[in-house]
């Protein structure tokens, strides 16, 4: 009894040694480091500057790894194949009611898409700026007007961020204003936001 | 989050660490097909842009970025993302204050743009244009404390 099991762990790190050497060779083969010569050059340099301590718990955390991939193969292995057949096409599930940034309390008042457009015109001394309604943003203009059916209506709106700086002990940035106050018009059909444009963010 | 690499601004001759990200809000309306990738944690945003502050006006000037394809990731510049305007795009969308870290290390973060310096440069922007600029004194380093914007203690982005 004792001897079958010493041999069947014997039988059972053997493979496990053999199957670790496998993958080694596989991702030596198979693996393509996609990031570009500047981020490897970056990281490279990252790594360098690690202090002592860092370097030592790097080490010690690839002891570790090594020893728990050795101990659990069957399943460091289905996970290197796993990688190596690459991503799936789809990890998650997709949503059906689309996310907007504006909701009916940030809801302005309503507007004439061709008011609104007749005062969106940008202008730049430089001329880095398309002569379009909304200038660069122009794309998201044309793409929520062709979604405006008939009896839809155009609100302008813009939506309440938040204050940064408030609070007792508070260290950090002192900016003046709410951040992430958003602007734009959405369509709202029934009573509902079905399509938005964001033209500033503050 | 990590410690993020900074974007750059030009203003009065002087480059500086940006900790601010005017371009996300462009990104978020019209670049949503753009598949930026993360070339690492310290960049989330996929992206380096240069940004200049020229007659009161704010721009965009340059732009290296990553972007994810078939074969990998490709690096991608403004042309790519502005194919009309590959050398400077005029940053109307913006509107907010832009802040730019200067001085001394006061206290090191290791996620976003949390770490502190001895002075912070805050541009305010309207629709892309300058309206006022002001300094805001956070205290005193020590006097071998790091200068300039940095991640980690190695990469230094800007004035010091």
């Amino acid at each position: 009894m004792n001897y079958d099991l010493w041999f069947w762990l014997g039988c059972y790190f053997a493979i496990g040694v053999v199957l670790v050497l496998v993958g080694r060779v596989l991702v030596k083969l198979f693996y393509k480091d996609k990031r570009s010569d500047f981020v490897k050059s970056a990281l490279a340099a990252l790594e360098e500057d690690k202090s002592p301590q860092e370097k030592r718990r790097e080490f010690f955390k690839s002891i570790a790894t090594g020893s728990l991939v050795f101990l659990a193969w069957p399943v460091a292995f289905a996970v290197l194949v796993n990688e190596l057949r690459g991503k799936p096409a789809s990890t998650y599930v997709k949503d059906d009611e689309p996310k907007f940034t504006s909701e009916k309390k940030d809801l302005i008042e309503i507007v004439n898409p061709h008011e609104v457009e007749a005062t969106a015109k940008v202008v730049d001394p430089k001329r880095r700026v398309p002569d379009l309604p909304f200038g660069h943003l122009n794309r998201g203009w044309k793409e929520l007007r062709r979604k405006m059916m008939p009896g839809d209506v155009m609100w302008s709106f813009k939506t309440s961020g938040y204050q940064s700086n408030n609070g007792e002990g508070y260290k950090g940035p002192q900016y003046e204003s709410p951040r992430n106050n958003v602007h734009g018009y959405a369509i709202v059909r029934s009573r509902k936001i079905v399509g938005e444009f964001l033209t500033q963010w503050d | 989050m990590t410690a993020q690499i900074s974007e750059k601004l030009i203003y009065k001759g002087e480059e500086l660490s940006l900790c601010d990200e005017p371009l996300h809000y462009y990104l978020q309306t019209i670049g949503k097909d753009l598949k930026l990738q993360a070339p690492s944690t310290a960049l989330w945003r996929g992206y380096v842009g240069t940004w200049t502050i020229e007659d009161g006006r704010l721009y965009l000037v340059k732009l290296k970025g990553f972007k994810e394809t078939a074969s990998g990731t490709t690096e991608i510049e403004l042309g790519d993302i502005f194919p009309e305007y590959p050398d400077g795009v005029f940053a109307h969308w913006y509107t907010g204050e832009l802040r730019c870290p200067m001085g001394g290390l006061l206290e090191y973060v290791h996620g976003g743009y949390a770490s502190r310096y001895e002075m912070d440069l805050f541009l305010k922007i309207d629709k892309g244009i300058l309206v006022s600029d002001r300094i805001v004194n956070n205290g005193h380093a020590e006097p071998d404390a790091p200068q300039g914007y940095r991640i980690n203690a190695m990469t230094i982005f800007g004035r010091q």
